[in-house]
């Protein structure tokens, strides 16, 4: 190993984790491949738990450092933002906040659940979940 | 300087005071089937240390956008009236005094509410309607003295919200009639109480205002009171943890009696808020509040150090 090599993964070791990409994800079986920003947003808020087309999902959120990433980049929140919203939501009895599952799990839950919706590491996926795409409003 | 008027808490004096502030609350809520639920919620406060029922109510989610709620719950007047008590929910230590306090904040009876979109913005919308009696009424104790048995009955209001982006307003109407027995007399109104808001918020900052008028009328000579109040106030997030918040509110009177003594008072306040967690903080407010009336309450300065915290776990509400 010359130096230029060594010092070039020296490098790579010490500046940390790359961002994580986040995807959506669902069941490998379900139809559904698009979700705008406004869907998105209106779904995981607890607004709706219907697509256009009328059919049921779930949502699942990812306990954790996902969670904060998922907020900030896709709900464009704080945590404390989204916090008093649902504290808002909660304690007005208007909305329930989605079901939180650990991020060890969530792949599994979602390859088990037909109508699920959640997020995870682009890095993560697998042949058993389905990866839809985000699109702009 | 009265905090919360519907509970009687007032800080007097210039020690020290935990009653006026303090409250715990416990929520609980079921859900059966993905339409069916109930949900209860008891109160503790340092003014009243038992526990008051807020809320026990059933609720039927019919159609996607539409539920309907049969029971007691909070009556929605105005924009923080149902999660008034919820500290981590807004910026200041307590919502103004000059726009949050009215002699009933509860209702035995039903809602119908719709919560949709259209063209882009986010749609809420509710009918309500019941009625609420409470004996010895802190209330009128801040104003009278007097143990006052008060019935709002027949209450009947509406409210819409539309949000969309960074921007959100609602408008609401109530009408009730009114009856209060101080045992020495009975007199009754009827109370039309409108209101509007609209808030902003955007990455960092936040803008809040509210403004309101409820007219009484008395049956009986026909006496009419109007009270006007307004708040606003805007903050700014300086860091990822520290956030300040500037208010000022106001509430006056005007009274077909030229013999009444009218009520006018106003509240400057500064916040500064440190969040521990996204559902923990601490709060220090300053308050400056002007009596320029009778001196019904007197200028007052007012430190308050606060610490709030609300917890939910998203898989047990469910």
């Amino acid at each position: 190993m010359n130096l230029r090599f060594f010092l070039a993964v020296a490098a790579l070791a010490l500046s940390g984790p790359l961002h994580a990409e986040l995807v959506l994800i669902t069941h490998p079986g379900s139809g559904l491949s698009y979700l705008s920003q406004g869907q998105v947003s209106r779904l995981f808020l607890g607004q709706t738990d219907r697509l256009p087309n009328g059919s049921r999902v779930t949502t699942l959120t990812v306990a954790g450092a996902t969670r904060e990433q998922f907020v900030r980049e896709i709900l464009g929140k704080t945590p404390q933002q989204i916090d008093k919203y649902w504290a808002r939501m909660i304690f007005t009895g208007k909305a329930t906040p989605p079901r939180e599952v650990s991020a060890a799990d969530i792949r599994k839950v979602v390859a088990q659940t037909p109508d699920a919706i959640s997020y995870l590491d682009r890095s993560l996926v697998d042949d058993s979940v389905k990866v839809i795409t985000l699109t702009a409003d | 300087m009265v905090l919360d008027w519907a509970n009687r808490s007032v800080y007097e004096g210039n020690d020290w005071q935990l009653e006026p502030d303090s409250k715990a609350g416990v929520q609980l809520t079921y859900k059966p089937t993905s339409t069916l639920g109930f949900a209860t919620q008891l109160i503790s406060r340092g003014e009243k240390p038992e526990p008051d029922l807020q809320w026990a109510y059933l609720s039927w989610q019919f159609r996607p956008d539409w539920q309907l709620d049969i029971g007691r719950k909070r009556i929605p007047l105005y924009f923080y009236s149902e999660f008034q008590d919820v500290g981590t929910a807004y910026p200041w230590v307590s919502p103004p005094s000059e726009v949050y306090g009215w002699e009933s904040t509860n209702y035995n009876g039903a809602s119908l509410r719709y919560g949709g979109e259209w063209q882009d913005v986010e749609v809420g919308a509710s009918l309500f309607g019941g009625q609420e009696r409470v004996d010895d009424n802190p209330y009128m104790e801040v104003f009278y003295n007097l143990p006052t048995d008060t019935r709002w009955n027949d209450i009947r209001g509406a409210d819409l919200e539309l949000s969309r982006d960074w921007w959100r307003t609602r408008v609401v109407y109530l009408q009730t009639n009114t009856l209060y027995d101080d045992n020495f007399s009975i007199w009754r109104e009827d109370l039309d109480a409108y209101g509007i808001a609209f808030n902003g918020q955007g990455e960092r900052w936040q803008f809040l205002s509210e403004a309101g008028v409820v007219d009484r009328r008395g049956k009986d000579g026909g006496n009419h009171l109007r009270s006007r109040f307004y708040s606003v106030g805007a903050g700014y997030q300086v860091q990822e943890r520290w956030g300040v918040f500037a208010n000022f509110a106001n509430y006056d009177e005007a009274y077909s009696d030229p013999a009444y003594e009218i009520i006018r008072f106003a509240t400057t306040s500064l916040t500064v808020q440190y969040d521990i967690s996204s559902r923990q903080n601490l709060k220090l407010q300053y308050d400056y509040h002007l009596d320029d009336s009778f001196d019904f309450t007197g200028d007052a300065d007012l430190l308050r150090l606060s610490w709030n915290m609300s917890y939910w776990s998203p898989n047990l509400l469910r």
